[in-house]
């Protein structure tokens, strides 16, 4: 039914067009993904001009403005030092894209690396990676986060380090199950038999089939990683003051419910608006990429 | 199958022993000496602090320590807390009724509202009630936590007035923890039942029931509800151990008693005996319920084998 749609000059032309092409040409029927795809690029666009759009010193304290709500000035409040709420939210905003990509890129190459090898060698190694994996993938992100916050101390390097390594086995995981299927295929027996080394076959022959999964989890886990990152630092656990990051900004605001909504509500706002942008463009990607995934997942 | 649960059930203290050794050595990894975190602020002298290490044991060797600290683990000897001097297993248990109260509501109440609300939409696909019920879906995996915290506190307690904001006791002490911690996990719930009835509404046992007559609601009942529920009860482990992992942030902010808040401050005051014993009580809790509930499902779903 679905061909009849296609003119002739529609038809797939899928063996000379590439992988990212073809989920492009899929991509951009999906008005949602479209409309998810823009606001990450004006957040992109925040985050990196951010400091030099930003009205005010995010850590600039007034004593005449605490407390005081949205208003000409300060169109989103200030907080009970006075802070404008806008500056801070928009200097998060860098913070916060670069630590969820940050982290997810490291989680994503630690993982793709281990995965890699522990499903292309198996036997020993692959058993104890796997039984490992177990044992951290039974913890949720944010509670094996925080065991590393414990063990380190509350800073934003060691947040950043807590949550990749919180995500860590996801990727295991995934690469590895991709892994046992990808090197069945006859063609990793050809690379092997024309002499190619373990690292070459890896590499040139086995790794392409890995991405695409890799991209969707990555999309939608750099979304997680700003969560839990926010709620650490909510805890106190995370960035330390007077850094503008999201959660902690929002944690400011615990006390002042009652006289300044404002300074909860905006950077929470912020989060929300991410990773809502985040889970819609990883939930296309992955709709779009769906024939590569479909069978590995 | 029988294989199976054998198997898990000898693989549940292994597990326990790496993670009660990773547990006991993050006391080494800990910035700083334990004895002196011990004494505080008021360190006399460096002749107390060595007399204090001595006294703790911390001069043995390493295994002998380890020795000790899970020969006291096993009797739920943990030490004393640092800050209420109490015995940390006491105050453990002491704390446990109120997490366990808050996590097994927001359990029921996300299975109650995504049960529903994911059925509704795969009987509607693609109409405004498939739409709003995944937006709401899709509303509750974007909110963090901390934030819906705040906004039900700001909304019912401080400008409604109807429940109170913090503290614990008494049904109204519990409605907004509840939804706060299992608004997320029902989101998660309803999207899964969306996608599995949808599967389900394609097999071929659904047009067969139809064809043969089977009334509407029997059809739905018996085949597409019963088979749409596997899923869910899969997950159901996991979003238990999420749930009671999400207690430390509505913990904290409700200001109620319980597990979770009882590891945050232990993080915070660098009460190291009281993350131990947390961080072991709440592992063998995870491992219990993944357990459970992977022999649960073996035995709800006969398609599955373990081999």
């Amino acid at each position: 039914m679905r061909g009849a749609e296609h003119t002739p000059s529609e038809l797939p032309t899928a063996q000379s067009a590439s992988l990212l092409s073809q989920s492009w040409r899929r991509l951009r029927r999906n008005h949602g993904a479209l409309v998810g795809l823009a606001m990450l690029v004006v957040l992109g666009v925040i985050a990196i001009a951010g400091p030099y759009i930003a009205p005010h010193d995010p850590n600039v304290i007034d004593p005449d403005l605490v407390l005081s709500g949205p208003h000409g000035e300060r169109l989103l409040g200030a907080d009970q030092f006075g802070r404008d709420i806008l500056s801070r939210v928009l200097h998060g905003a860098r913070l916060s894209l670069q630590l969820g990509i940050t982290t997810i890129g490291i989680a994503a190459a630690i993982g793709t690396i281990v995965g890699l090898f522990s499903g292309y060698k198996g036997g020993w190694s692959d058993f104890i990676i796997q039984r490992a994996t177990d044992l951290m993938l039974i913890f949720p992100s944010l509670l094996l986060a925080l065991f590393v916050v414990a063990v380190m101390g509350p800073s934003i390097r060691n947040l950043m380090l807590a949550v990749a390594i919180a995500f860590v086995p996801i990727y295991i995981r995934l690469v590895r199950g991709s892994v046992l299927s990808a090197k069945e295929n006859v063609y990793v027996d050809a690379a092997r038999a024309t002499g190619c080394s373990d690292l070459r076959i890896m590499r040139k022959h086995i790794l392409p089939n890995v991405f695409a999964p890799i991209i969707v989890l990555a999309t939608l886990g750099v979304g997680e990683a700003i969560v839990v990152a926010a709620a650490l630092g909510f805890l106190g656990l995370g960035a330390q003051p007077p850094t503008p990051e999201w959660g902690a900004i929002a944690s400011d605001g615990r006390n002042f419910l009652r006289q300044a909504w404002w300074i909860t509500t905006f950077p929470g706002i912020a989060i929300m608006l991410t990773v809502l942008a985040l889970n819609i463009v990883g939930d296309a990607l992955r709709d779009s990429l769906d024939p590569v995934i479909r069978r590995r997942m | 199958m029988q294989r199976y649960i054998l198997a898990r059930l000898a693989v549940f203290p292994l597990a326990l022993l790496v993670i009660s050794a990773i547990v006991f050595l993050m006391l080494y990894m800990l910035p700083g000496d334990p004895a002196e975190a011990l004494l505080g602020p008021n360190v006399v002298s460096a002749d107390q602090v060595e007399q204090l290490r001595e006294q703790l044991g911390l001069n043995d060797p390493l295994y002998v320590q380890y020795g000790r600290f899970l020969g006291g683990a096993l009797r739920g000897d943990f030490g004393r807390s640092l800050r209420s001097r109490r015995p940390v297993f006491e105050e453990l248990l002491t704390q446990l009724p109120a997490t366990l109260e808050l996590t097994f509501g927001a359990l029921g109440l996300a299975i109650a509202i995504g049960f529903p609300l994911g059925l509704l939409a795969a009987l509607r696909p693609n109409t405004w009630v498939d739409s709003l019920s995944m937006l709401i879906a899709v509303a509750g995996l974007a909110m963090p936590s901390f934030w819906l915290c705040m906004i039900l506190i700001f909304f019912f307690s401080v400008h409604l007035g109807w429940f109170p904001a913090t503290g614990q006791g008494g049904l109204e002490r519990l409605v907004l923890p509840v939804f706060a911690l299992g608004y997320y996990a029902a989101s998660l719930i309803a999207r899964l039942v969306r996608s599995a009835t949808l599967e389900v509404l394609r097999q071929d046992y659904i047009t067969t029931a139809r064809a043969k007559g089977l009334a509407g609601s029997i059809v739905m009942y018996r085949h597409v509800m019963k088979n749409a529920l596997i899923p869910v009860i899969t997950i159901l482990g996991v979003q238990f151990g999420f749930l009671l992992g999400g207690t430390v942030v509505v913990e904290t902010i409700f200001g109620r008693p319980g597990i979770g808040r009882l590891l945050v401050d232990g993080i915070l005051y660098q009460d190291y005996r009281v993350v131990q014993a947390t961080i072991i009580f709440i592992a063998t809790g995870f491992l219990t319920t993944n357990l459970v509930v992977d022999i649960v499902y073996g035995l709800i779903d006969p398609r599955i084998r373990y081999d």
